[in-house]
């Protein structure tokens, strides 16, 4: 049994079996399933199998344990979401290695990994790193050099601190179908933004600039990177 | 001057059909599918197409040939290089990428125009709305299908189940 609690009320779920917490990235369902019930979405697992999201409150109110008044507060709720979806852009908000913030459009994230440094292996110019039987380019945009600074590590305690914290790696999908590793500092938030304070890109890999919760973010062109 | 087109074709029981090369991203064998309850029948599940969350429609259903020849295997049982299992002819349609579940996958073939003839009148059903007409080939008939008509008609009978 596992419970669900949303903010009106608290009720509990028969399964078979728990399998685990897992972070993950919700993936739309798509035109085909737009109209079944129960599902808020998709995501991939890390062993590529697709997993489904339960909507918990679809879930509810089929089942029956709401009362119609919650029913009616959560048609209300939906609503206004969906009317708000359709002019906006859901964007996850990160900070690269040299602190500048950054935003992607979430329908590109495909998962937000954790890897140790020193899974990373040079590979002449490039560092990458052995993900899911492929070999996954990492960006980092701050030039860094990880496995550099690892050989450093033993003669400056400071940086031997930082090589200790896994590094936090969003994996993108690329037209191509092939995946990139935008390796980052720390994930901000994700938002759903009306795009209109825009600017010129001021650097390869950049396609504009943005205002985001209050703050300059560079829009980063997937593509060009 | 007749113009010529080409086409991916595939086989699903005994026939024969045909898909414009262009709208056909890929053919790939068989992916594990996770099955969606409360979906349309059609949809047998969805598969993960290098992180792409993708769609596999059956295309039995709509053309109501025989649904046991597909059953798919449970994952105990799974032999991915096993040929009866279907391969997945990817598709992109107007609005999205779909998987269509098919037997067999056959040559790209380029056809004259000159050989092509609308359905008959008579045909009925969800095959007149899904097929657009036939090419006349040496030996038998190629069925060209219309992906678009395959999203809309999915969406539009999610009540049809047997």
């Amino acid at each position: 049994m596992s419970f669900c609690k949303s903010i009106i009320f608290t009720f509990g779920l028969v399964v078979d079996a728990i399998n685990d917490t897992q972070e993950i990235v919700v993936k739309p369902l798509g035109k085909l399933l737009k109209e079944t019930p129960c599902f808020a979405g998709a995501t991939i697992l890390g062993d590529g199998k697709v997993a489904l999201i339960l909507d918990v409150f679809s879930l509810a109110s089929r089942a029956g344990v709401l009362s119609d008044e919650q029913t009616n507060a959560l048609i209300q709720q939906e609503i206004s979401s969906q009317s708000t979806i359709e002019t906006v852009q859901i964007l996850l908000l990160f900070e690269a290695l040299d602190n500048s913030r950054m935003a992607i459009p979430l329908s590109r994230v495909v998962r937000l990994e954790e890897f140790p440094r020193t899974a990373i292996e040079q590979v002449g110019d490039r560092q990458v790193i052995q993900y899911r039987d492929q070999i996954l380019y990492l960006v980092n945009f701050a030039n860094v050099s990880f496995v550099s600074s690892q050989r450093f590590s033993a003669a400056n305690p400071k940086t031997a601190v930082l090589d200790a914290d896994p590094l936090q790696v969003v994996v993108v999908a690329c037209q191509s179908g092939r995946q990139i590793g935008l390796v980052v500092q720390r994930m901000v938030d994700i938002v759903m933004e009306d795009l209109c304070i825009t600017g010129e890109a001021t650097r390869p890999g950049v396609q504009a600039i943005a205002v985001i919760q209050g703050q300059v973010t560079e829009l980063l062109d997937i593509e060009a990177i | 001057m007749a113009q010529f087109h080409q086409f991916c074709t595939f086989f699903l029981d005994h026939f024969f059909f045909g898909l414009e090369v262009e709208n056909v991203q890929e053919v790939i064998r068989y992916q594990s599918i996770t099955c969606v309850p409360l979906a349309p029948p059609a949809v047998r599940g969805l598969i993960n197409l290098r992180s792409q969350i993708v769609p596999a429609v059956d295309l039995r259903q709509f053309l109501e040939l025989d649904q046991n020849v597909t059953k798919i295997p449970v994952e105990t049982q799974l032999d991915k290089n096993s040929e009866h299992l279907p391969l997945n002819v990817v598709v992109r349609t107007a609005d999205e990428v779909i998987s269509l579940l098919v037997d067999d996958v056959g040559e790209v073939l380029e056809i004259s125009d000159a050989c092509f003839e609308k359905s008959p009148e008579t045909l009925t059903g969800n095959a007149r709305q899904l097929i657009r007409g036939a090419y006349k080939l040496a030996d038998q008939l190629l069925l060209i299908l219309d992906t678009d008509k395959v999203v809309e008609l999915t969406i539009l009978k999610p009540t049809l189940r047997n």
